[in-house]
């Protein structure tokens, strides 16, 4: 359960305990009045009753006395008992409306009373008469009757309320005692609740201090890889003024975060050529932004404070609110200086082996040729002063300085494949193989040939340069297999890990597979000039343009059962 | 008009001059032939108003001084002067060189075979085709 619903209800639990309380306390003290009241009540009783008494007694001293003396004087008692007992015996049966049986006694009570008091008045009457009827009334006993019944009935309800008077006083006593009781109950509870309560908010409170501990620690960490990062960060707002940016950046540039966040404007980093360039666009440009949310790898010269430039790539994503608004943008800014230094060292270098190579294209065959020709002029002009032996020296030296023209012919086509700008295309396959092919074929004169082309699928690449990859690998495999009666190669091509593999497999001379590694390497030949002629340079040059196509290039072989070159290239884009 | 050059020949490397004269004597065709060393002599002959122009210019392309890359150029960009055929005999088969070459208007690019036959092929084909072969316009 949340904390705050944990909260609420133990705070309405305290608030329904209090409420409860209250209410409890004001019908128990309203109780405990009526029980006291009810106490009174009976006391009052007992009081009236015993008052009721005592004027029966009074009135019967008095009526004692007047006839003992004659003395009018002594009625008096009896005169005022009369009116004080029909009030006292009103007030009883009135207290005693809540007790039927009380009640009635109280009747029967006053009814013995009004006997007595009647049985007075006749007594009173006689001594007025005579004192000897008097006498012999009073000494009847009759009166001593009456007299005893009333203390009997007297008795006997003083017993009944005494007991009521016990019972009622013990009930307000037990009241008391249970809302003692309860009240410190309540209390316990309510001191556990609230206990319970503070614990919660207190340990609440130290979760969240922990949290937020957490929470800043964590952004402190964000802060640091966000200013340390190796890249420059910053962030501009919708209007595009800068309003962060990271301390890498500002290191860069110079400037101090307060100079520049509210100040600058993006293109305010720009030097004048790139802000131009920025600023031509910039609506389109833009707009365009907003559109796809992102944009990457943009060069620009970024401007420092004390003017000097430096070359950068940024990369930018937008950010929008709920509504889809643009609410601002984040850039990543990499420091192009070691790149554009690196690049330009390429430049140079590439620049310089484009000068080498082209003088050694021009310079080294030069030579060559004049060796060439003039040994051949000795062998036109001069042969029959020549004899057998010198005709095979010039023979020597022709066929080596040939051979020289040739690996220098294949070492700048290396070199130059190496440079050369990739011009990609679709490529029919099937085509150029087919062309190459029939091109190669032309010049084997007799030979046994069977070919079998499977369909191959397109690719995509530089069409002159897959051309030279086919035709190096078809004349290898027509070079090898030249001594086997009947040449079969076969071609064909297959999926491979998202590339399309190319194959081509021939029944020659094969080679063994522990030095398939040398196979590929620029100059390595893994067979006798004698035996087949070449310079160790074509499969040099199938792997490097195949490397260039982003593919790979691998062999099969065995000896004297044939080779098999495999080639990969990527998919259609 | 016996002493009308036919063949102009712009090589720096005698020796390679040597071959080509000889493949070119052969066949006959070099009773008029100018050799010329670098491209500063060929761009003074050419532009001398006093000589009469060749019907076929043999041009080297790497040659100290000036280029044959500047002296085509030359030609080509001069009005009465780019009708003369130019064919670049070069050692070199750069395709930067090629390009460049044609952009200007050369008439042909030949890269000099190393193999001595190949050469002596080349180089009677050239000079056959351009001068008994082709149809120049007629002289200004």
């Amino acid at each position: 359960m949340r904390f705050e619903l944990k909260l609420a209800i133990g705070f309405m639990l305290t608030l329904g305990i209090f409420l409860a309380l209250g209410v409890y306390t004001y019908l128990s003290s309203r109780e405990q009045i009526e029980s006291s009241q009810w106490v009174t009540n009976t006391n009052e009783v007992l009081y009236s009753s015993q008052r009721l008494l005592t004027i029966v007694l009074e009135a019967e001293t008095g009526s004692r006395g007047f006839v003992l003396t004659g003395d009018s004087n002594f009625l008096e008692p009896y005169n005022h008992a009369t009116d004080s007992l029909r009030k006292r015996a009103d007030d009883l049966l009135k207290l005693t409306t809540d007790n039927v049986e009380q009640h009635e006694k109280i009747k029967i009570l006053v009814a013995a009373i009004e006997r007595k008091i009647e049985h007075g008045g006749k007594l009173i009457l006689a001594r007025e008469n005579s004192l000897s009827s008097a006498t012999e009334m009073a000494t009847s006993l009759k009166g001593k009757k009456l007299m005893d019944e009333i203390r009997l009935l007297i008795d006997n309800f003083q017993a009944t309320e005494k007991q009521i008077l016990l019972a009622r006083t013990l009930r307000a006593e037990q009241q008391i005692q249970d809302f003692n009781n309860l009240l410190l109950s309540t209390f316990i509870l309510l001191i556990v609740l609230l206990g319970l309560m503070y614990g919660m908010i207190f340990i609440n409170l130290k979760a969240r201090k922990n949290a937020e501990l957490e929470l800043k620690n964590a952004a402190d960490e964000i802060q640091d890889l966000y200013d340390n990062a190796p890249c420059g960060y910053f962030s501009v707002n919708s209007s595009i003024t800068v309003s962060n940016s990271n301390q890498t950046l500002l290191g860069w540039l110079g400037y101090s975060l307060e100079e520049i966040v509210g100040k600058f404007k993006y293109e305010d980093f720009l030097s004048p050529e790139s802000k131009a360039m920025f600023l031509k666009s910039f609506e389109e440009d833009f707009a365009r932004y907003k559109e796809s949310g992102s944009v990457h790898d943009l060069e620009f010269d970024f401007k420092r404070k004390d003017g000097s430039l430096f070359p950068v790539i940024v990369s930018s994503v937008a950010v929008f609110g709920e509504n889809g608004e643009f609410i601002k943008s984040r850039s990543t800014v990499m420091n192009n200086t070691e790149r554009k230094k690196v690049e330009n060292k390429i430049k140079l270098l590439n620049h310089e082996l484009e000068a080498f190579t082209y003088s050694v294209s021009h310079d080294l065959r030069a030579p060559l040729r004049s060796v060439v020709g003039y040994t051949n002029i000795i062998k036109e002009d001069y042969s029959t002063i020549l004899d057998k032996e010198g005709h095979r020296v010039i023979n020597v030296i022709m066929n080596n300085a040939l051979r020289m023209g040739q690996l220098i012919d294949d070492l700048l086509d290396f070199s130059r494949m190496g440079r050369k700008e990739l011009s990609k295309s679709n490529l029919n396959m099937i085509e150029i193989v087919q062309n190459v092919w029939r091109e190669l074929v032309s010049q084997e004169n007799g030979r046994k040939l069977e070919l079998n082309i499977a369909p191959l699928k397109m690719s995509t690449g530089d069409v002159s340069m897959i051309r030279q990859v086919w035709i190096n690998l078809i004349s290898n495999a027509l070079k090898y297999s030249q001594k086997n009666p009947i040449t079969k190669i076969e071609i064909g091509s297959f999926e491979e890990n998202d590339q399309t593999c190319y194959y081509i497999s021939d029944n020659g001379a094969g080679f063994d597979m522990q030095y398939v590694d040398k196979l590929f390497g620029v100059f390595q030949r893994l067979h006798k000039m004698s035996e087949f002629e070449g310079t160790g340079v074509g499969l040099a040059l199938v792997k490097r343009i195949i490397q260039r196509h982003e593919g790979t290039v691998r062999a099969e072989g065995k000896l004297n059962e044939g080779a098999k070159f495999y080639f990969t290239l990527p998919h259609i884009s | 008009m016996n002493n009308a050059v036919e063949i102009l020949l712009v090589e720096d490397n005698p020796d390679d001059a040597g071959l080509t004269i000889r493949t070119l004597n052969k066949n006959n065709l070099a009773n008029h032939l100018l050799h010329l060393e670098d491209g500063q002599e060929a761009l003074d002959f050419l532009f001398n108003e006093n000589n009469k122009m060749p019907k076929l210019i043999l041009l080297d392309l790497k040659m100290p001084k000036v280029d044959g890359i500047d002296v085509l150029r030359r030609i080509k960009a001069d009005v009465n002067k780019r009708t003369i055929p130019v064919v670049v005999l070069t050692s070199s088969k750069e395709e930067r060189d090629i390009v460049e070459a044609y952009k200007l208007g050369v008439n042909a690019y030949i890269v000099k075979p190393v193999d001595f036959d190949q050469f002596v092929k080349a180089i009677t084909q050239v000079g056959l085709f351009w001068l008994v072969v082709n149809q120049p316009p007629a002289e200004q």
